[in-house]
């Protein structure tokens, strides 16, 4: 399915949160997202930025994908496949990342497309900005596509089904591996939330526009993040805060998503480009900002876990 | 009115050299023959993420009628 990544950020399309509430009813570790931009076939690998909130089991796992995919089609004989220097792993935004934001992993190929079912001449390089230098041999690359191809839907197609299929025998092969990674991702990221800190975020009750933390905690609670609030007041290092303030502890399974959600990005080399940091750094949405708390000890509050969505 | 620019500018991500826009327009307000045109230098509405400038966006499509006569 071709996604939105703009709006799987955010959660703005119903068909993003319908595929959103289905992961996380059935944890499926990998979810697979098919896009079109660039010859022929590039598959996710994830390289810099990273982002270091997320596992670093992860950054392990994308390569070990992308190569193998690469490695088959290459043997097959199907040029022009090839790993990193594309898109880059410091957005949460595709459509797949529903997959490693909740301690999955994902897929993601780019392919050439076709501007209609018509077998048409192509140029692999000049037809875009985007198409520069792609077919040249690098080591991400080992076997270049041809200069100008016959191209048609159908051959598009026979990439991006090679490469599930691709994919698929790699998942079968090591299914253990994926589905222990996955379990020791969830188990790090609790263990990453009691290490600390921050322990967690506090969103003050009583901010004069509620609708806007209404919003921030809706979206969380439909990333499957654990809020509760406050049955008295919390009183932490950074600040005194009502009774009533909603709570989101970081030692839980998706607490790596809340961070990255609650936190201010802080991007680690301007000399890196990003696909896209806008529009996901939702706690600076509400009227106030979250509280990130160095204490854990704080959340000893009684509080009640917020289950009526926002 | 006009750009912050600085690093104080940046709440949150990436900004390359954002003292380059210091004090540079932000939203013009042009008169075009009988009217006026409102330009914004980025995109209010990007791809629907900014929503802190939407407001913006919105303020001048519902009130055009209350900017002052020039």
């Amino acid at each position: 399915m071709r996604d939105n990544p703009t709006l799987a950020r955010k959660l703005l399309s119903v068909v993003c949160v319908a595929l959103l509430s289905w992961y996380l009813d059935w944890h499926p570790p990998i979810i697979h997202d098919l896009h079109e931009s660039v010859p022929i076939l590039y598959t996710f690998s994830g390289q810099a930025p990273q982002n270091p909130t997320l596992d670093p089991i992860l950054f392990g796992e994308l390569p070990w994908f992308a190569n193998f995919e690469m490695a088959q089609m290459t043997r097959y004989g199907m040029p022009g496949v090839w790993t990193h220097a594309f898109v880059d792993a410091w957005s949460p935004g595709y459509l797949g990342f529903m997959a490693s934001n909740h301690n999955g992993m994902l897929r993601m190929y780019e392919t050439f497309g076709n501007a209609g079912a018509t077998t048409m001449k192509r140029k692999i390089e000049g037809e875009s900005e985007l198409s520069r230098d792609m077919a040249s041999r690098q080591w991400y690359r080992p076997l270049p596509p041809h200069k100008e191809v016959e191209w048609s839907m159908r051959n598009n197609t026979n990439y991006m089904e090679t490469g599930v299929l691709s994919a698929l025998q790699l998942a079968a092969a090591f299914p253990k591996v994926i589905l222990e990674n996955f379990y020791r991702k969830s188990l790090n990221a609790v263990a990453a939330g009691r290490k600390g800190p921050p322990f967690g975020y506090v969103i003050p009750a009583g901010q004069q526009d509620m609708t806007r933390v209404a919003l921030v905690v809706g979206v969380l609670q439909t990333r499957g993040i654990e809020v509760g609030q406050a049955a008295t007041e919390i009183k932490a290092k950074e600040g005194n805060f009502p009774a009533g303030s909603f709570i989101v502890k970081l030692d839980q399974p998706y607490g790596r998503l809340a961070k990255i959600l609650l936190e201010k990005q802080a991007f680690p080399d301007p000399n890196l480009r990003t696909y896209d940091d806008t529009g996901w750094t939702m706690g600076i949405r509400g009227s106030q900002s979250p509280c990130a708390t160095r204490e854990g000890p704080c959340f000893r509050c009684r509080r009640s876990t917020v289950s009526d969505r926002c | 009115m006009r750009f912050t620019g600085t690093e104080k500018s940046v709440l949150s991500g990436l900004m390359k050299n954002p003292s380059e826009i210091k004090e540079r327009p932000a939203i013009l307000d042009v008169p075009a023959g009988r009217g006026r045109v409102i330009m914004f230098a980025t995109n209010p509405c990007y791809r629907w993420q900014n929503h802190g400038e939407f407001n913006m966006l919105f303020n001048a499509i519902l009130n055009y009628n209350d900017l002052p006569v020039r």
